[in-house]
């Protein structure tokens, strides 16, 4: 069929993440894209005063499936995204989304309190919200006349 | 003096209107053959079903997909944005765009097009000899 053929941008992705690797972290803060493309699922952390916030894209995990865990300063997402049987004489011409077991494993800013973990999925986003340790809170100090 | 200014600042006009288009995130995707169509999948995390638009124009079909905003708070360790999804495709004669459905499950949208009754394939039948 037409789509059997080669199809140039495939490629696309291979040299964008050859060029990554020959320009490095030159003129790029560091932090901003230190993992490689197409790293599943994508993660952001936010910091909200005293909370911290973790956003992960797991479109199609269910909740129950995803595993998190917190230790110190560290949070470990795990799960599993289904791959599909495909019938007899189905074919791809185009698969982009990611299958397979994952791991990851994020540092924090700072230490959290795990007994103020509370984790919440909604279309495809997990949000995990945190309270940072006592010892990791900004205190405001008395100043003595 | 006047007049000869209008058009600088028309194409300027024009230069801040496009800086203004928003910008779209193009989903992940799958695209997968069966029997009696097409089946599209697309990764569409923080979208809800009902800030899904899909459009067929002619033999354009367009799929839009509002995200939710962002978490508030600043972000000190970013893998990716938030934005809204945006992806087109163009249609051939062998898909029949009246029947088109679509799901949305946990963030992933999936369209399922039909096949056109032209590109059906079919079983010949063989008369017998007489």
């Amino acid at each position: 069929m037409v789509l059997d053929r080669w199809f140039p941008f495939f490629d696309m992705g291979k040299t964008l993440e050859e060029m990554d690797r020959m320009f490095g972290p030159m003129g790029q803060p560091v932090g901003l894209r230190s993992v490689p493309r197409g790293t599943f699922p994508a993660v952001n952390v936010y910091e909200q005063g005293d909370g911290i916030v973790l956003m992960a894209e797991v479109p199609g995990v269910k909740p129950e499936q995803l595993d998190l865990t917190v230790l110190g300063d560290s949070v470990t997402l795990k799960g599993q995204r289904q791959e599909e049987h495909l019938p007899n004489g189905d074919r791809f011409y185009r698969r982009e989304r990611p299958v397979g077991t994952f791991t990851r494993t994020v540092t924090l800013p700072e230490a959290i309190n795990p007994d103020s973990v509370q984790a919440q999925y909604k279309n495809g986003v997990l949000t995990v919200h945190m309270e940072k340790a006592e010892q990791a809170k900004a205190k405001k100090i008395a100043i003595k006349s | 003096m006047a007049a000869e200014q209008r058009p600088v600042q028309a194409e300027q006009a024009e230069v801040v209107r496009r800086e203004e288009q928003e910008r779209y995130f193009q989903p992940a995707t799958d695209i997968l053959e069966t029997a009696d169509g097409v089946t599209l999948k697309f990764d569409m995390p923080g979208v809800a079903r009902e800030n899904v638009d899909i459009t067929v124009d002619k033999d354009t079909l367009t799929i839009i997909g509002r995200a939710e905003p962002e978490v508030a708070g600043n972000a000190v360790y970013r893998e990716t944005y938030v934005g809204d999804y945006r992806q087109q495709f163009t249609l051939s004669t062998d898909m029949d765009p009246d029947n088109i459905t679509a799901t949305m499950t946990d963030g992933i949208l999936t369209v399922a097009i039909g096949k056109a009754e032209q590109a059906k394939p079919r079983k010949v039948q063989i008369a017998a000899a007489t």
